[in-house]
């Protein structure tokens, strides 16, 4: 469009670049839009360990041998926390979890607790010792650890009705009122705040 | 990808390091160029570290009020250090009102001082956004061209890295570009209008945009309004209106829009 170098104290050059930069802006804008049938692909998206994204599935068999699927879960909200017994801050936040767990199972809040490859015996003590209520998930050949990259303890992951993941956070203890916090925020997703019914 | 370290049993992200790190040097920046404006370099120092102190705790501040009907019997453990509990925007219009408070308490001049932030904000952003690609946070659209990054299962423009490039750019002509400045706020200006335009152009390759309901990307929008609105300030300082009359400043020009 220039025919020379712009002169900066004319007004005209001025204004035709702001009305140039108006114009390809706006069609930018337009060209860059997100076509309709795209805007829901967050379910689409490849499962990943990651926020906006569809957890990944898990499979495992409870301290009880019962087998457990996170796909099972849906229309649940779940929290997925990664632990060890022999991690501190796993263990400082174990008590809250239960807490509100119980606070809120009835309004269709899991937790699946996924244990790094300890013994059954050693499990068992911890949970007995910590009362703990909610299932706990033994990951024996530590392929969900790497399925979901964890690479520190804690690692707590929060999955909402739809099985996406809303918030991840690594590194403990949470606090009993910021697992809260996360629970409401999941639950509120879909059903705000309906009585009873799982 | 190296999103945790484990320093001393404590699991530590790397993008928290470099946002430290980001903090640390854009204010060292902001106060070299301080110095070269003319400016009390310790107070801008000061300024830009409160803003920022202020804004974590203002983020945490606004997510315990958030929160509060779970918080409300817990106080104590709004203090628990779990960084997932910030809400960030309610702590950057703290930390904004903070360094409002603050630059006028010490009577900074506002131009001078915005101009003397530009380019350590600059930095501090490149390096964030370094953090965010390492950390796979604001990643891009999938493509095939051959600089295409294999993130969250595509091949994906490593838009961070687009973004990280256009800020060391503005910072290059924020720091060695501008010889003379016409008049006290011009470098921010200058930077306003830049960040947005980039931000503008490289929206369209992220992933994770912010939606509007016709599936328009808001960063977008908000960009343009900021860039045209920072190019009319310009343009009004170039020219400004008549009024030849009336000599005690009349000329009270539509605000440059800050982020």
């Amino acid at each position: 469009m220039e025919r020379k170098l712009p002169d900066w104290d004319n007004r005209t050059t001025w204004r035709g670049l702001m009305a140039l930069l108006l114009v390809a802006g706006l069609a930018w804008i337009a060209l860059s839009r997100v076509p309709r049938e795209e805007i829901t692909t967050r379910h689409d998206r490849p499962p990943q360990p990651q926020r906006g994204f569809p957890a990944p599935d898990l499979s495992l068999e409870t301290l009880e041998g019962q087998t457990i699927a996170l796909s099972d879960l849906r229309g649940q909200a779940v929290i997925i926390n990664f632990w060890a017994t022999w991690c501190p801050p796993c263990r400082a936040e174990m008590p809250a979890l239960q807490k509100v767990y119980e606070r809120y199972r009835d309004q269709g809040l899991t937790i699946l607790a996924v244990n790094q490859q300890e013994s059954n015996g050693r499990v068992a003590d911890f949970t007995a010792q910590f009362g703990l209520t909610f299932p706990i998930l033994m990951d024996r050949d530590g392929r969900v650890f790497a399925r979901y990259r964890v690479t520190a303890l804690p690692t707590t992951f929060f999955v909402d009705r739809e099985g996406i993941i809303r918030e991840v956070t690594i590194g403990g203890p949470m606090s009993e009122p910021f697992i809260e916090s996360q629970v409401t925020a999941l639950l509120g997703t879909t059903t705000a705040r309906q009585e009873p019914e799982g | 990808m190296a999103p945790t370290l484990n320093l001393f049993g404590a699991a530590v992200r790397v993008y928290g390091l470099i946002l430290l790190l980001a903090a640390w040097a854009g204010l060292w920046l902001a106060a070299r160029q301080a110095r070269r404006l003319g400016l009390n370099e310790d107070h801008v120092y000061n300024l830009g570290f409160y803003a920022l102190l202020a804004t974590l705790l203002g983020a945490r501040l606004a997510y315990v009020l958030r929160y509060w009907s779970v918080y409300q019997d817990a106080l104590l453990s709004a203090l628990s250090p779990t960084p997932t509990a910030l809400a960030w925007s309610e702590g950057a219009l703290i930390g904004a009102v903070t360094a409002i408070a603050y630059g006028s308490r010490r009577r900074l001049p506002v131009g001078a001082t915005l101009d003397a932030l530009a380019p350590g904000a600059a930095l501090a952003l490149a390096l964030e956004r370094l953090g965010a690609f390492l950390d796979g946070r604001g990643f891009g659209e999938p493509t095939t061209l051959p600089w295409g990054v294999h993130l969250w299962d595509e091949v994906r423009h490593p838009v961070q890295l687009y973004e990280m490039a256009a800020l060391l750019i503005i910072l290059g002509v924020l720091w060695w570009g501008v010889k003379r400045s016409p008049f006290q706020g011009y470098r921010f200006t200058l930077f306003a209008a830049l960040y947005a335009g980039a931000r503008l152009f490289l929206e369209a390759f992220r992933a994770d945009a912010p939606l509007m309901a016709n599936g328009v990307r808001t960063v977008q929008v908000i960009a343009l309004g900021v860039m045209l609105g920072a190019i009319g300030y310009l343009y009004r300082r170039r020219f400004p209106p008549p009024a030849p009359q009336e000599p005690p400043a009349g000329h009270a020009p539509q605000g440059s829009g800050a982020e």
